[in-house]
């Protein structure tokens, strides 16, 4: 059973199913990308790390269903997408229960934005601000306007494949990036005015 | 695809050079989201392999068992199911009643002649006097005679 293993190939060069031994390359391959997505949307290294084994240890659950209709990339962000999605409810549920005293406070997540080690120093340091200063603005968009803009804006996705990952058409995926941009270019202006 | 949706897909992406302090911020975001989340190499080989774990965990847990162990564990169920259906069930034991003890061995010892220190003596009396036969009277009589 063939399966191109390579980010450029096309749907038609791909044949249905992934072979078990062929599995360890994907991860090899894609485990950086997909991780990266996770952090840019969870912005936690640790949660970030655990989601993304979750992500490859349900996409190779479901290998044999994939038929070729998309990439593999698109097919594991997609997979991605959703844990996110799931984890943010869990967060929303577990927020509550602390709230009304269900849960154990000690328990909360530690905050770990970043990951201690990186590239170099300096770059490091402005990409963190840059990073926290986009976060910031996007914090206060709805799910998924805040989903779209970052995988356009920061992860440089093509709109059809934001649309494949979210199971949206494209024009509702255009529709969602004018609203998320509307709002952070008011956003930017009050900052501006403040 | 409808008409709102057809003229959705077609209408240009929003153009973010118009807004320049958006562009500003956005500029180079991406090569700054690849610098925040680089890893050391170790930490992706442990990633991987923290994968392979799981996965190997998993496929374990759904091999179905092999056909002599699944027998095996008919047969011992069988087993055992036969063994409480022959089993007779137990006879309540029943306790003897300290209190009605008492008061029988009170009563034993109220009926009784002797006291209770005494009474192995006095069993012992009462069967070395029903050992020895009663003297004869013929012989009385004769003794007297003479």
């Amino acid at each position: 059973m063939g399966t191109a293993l390579t980010l450029n190939a096309r749907p038609d060069e791909i044949a249905t199913g992934i072979a078990e031994e062929q599995f360890d390359e994907i991860v090899r391959q894609h485990q950086r990308r997909v991780y990266r997505i996770m952090f840019l949307l969870v912005r936690n290294a640790d949660v970030a790390d655990v989601l993304t084994q979750e992500c490859f240890v349900r996409a190779f659950e479901k290998r044999s269903s994939f038929r070729g209709e998309c990439r593999i990339d698109t097919w594991l962000l997609k997979i991605a997408v959703n844990l996110v999605r799931d984890h943010a409810r869990s967060r929303r549920a577990s927020f509550w229960k602390r709230l009304v005293g269900l849960a154990d406070a000690d328990s909360e997540e530690l905050p770990n934005a970043f990951p201690d080690h990186g590239p170099s120093p300096e770059r490091t340091v402005i990409a963190r601000r840059q990073l926290e200063a986009v976060w910031a603005l996007a914090a206060e968009l709805p799910e998924r306007q805040k989903t779209i803009f970052l995988l356009r804006f920061a992860e440089e996705l093509e709109l059809a494949d934001i649309a494949h990952v979210l199971g949206l058409k494209v024009g509702s995926v255009k529709t969602h990036l004018f609203r998320a941009v509307n709002a952070v270019r008011e956003k930017l202006k009050e900052q501006q005015w403040t | 695809m409808d008409i709102k949706n057809q003229s959705l897909a077609e209408a240009p992406e929003p153009d973010i050079a118009a807004i320049p302090a958006l562009k500003a911020m956005l500029a180079n975001l991406p090569e700054s989201v690849r610098a925040v989340a680089t890893q050391p190499d170790l930490f992706w080989i442990r990633q991987r392999s923290a994968i392979r774990s799981r996965i190997a965990v998993e496929q374990a847990g759904k091999q179905p068992l092999p056909w002599f162990a699944m027998a095996g564990a008919a047969a011992l169920l069988l087993i055992s199911g036969l063994l409480i259906r022959s089993t007779p069930s137990p006879v309540p034991q029943a306790y003897g009643d300290p209190d009605q003890e008492l008061l029988v061995q009170i009563e034993k010892a109220v009926h009784s002649n002797v006291p209770e220190a005494l009474a192995p003596a006095s069993l012992l009396a009462e069967e070395i006097n029903s050992a020895q036969p009663e003297p004869h009277p013929a012989i009385k009589e004769n003794s007297h005679e003479n």
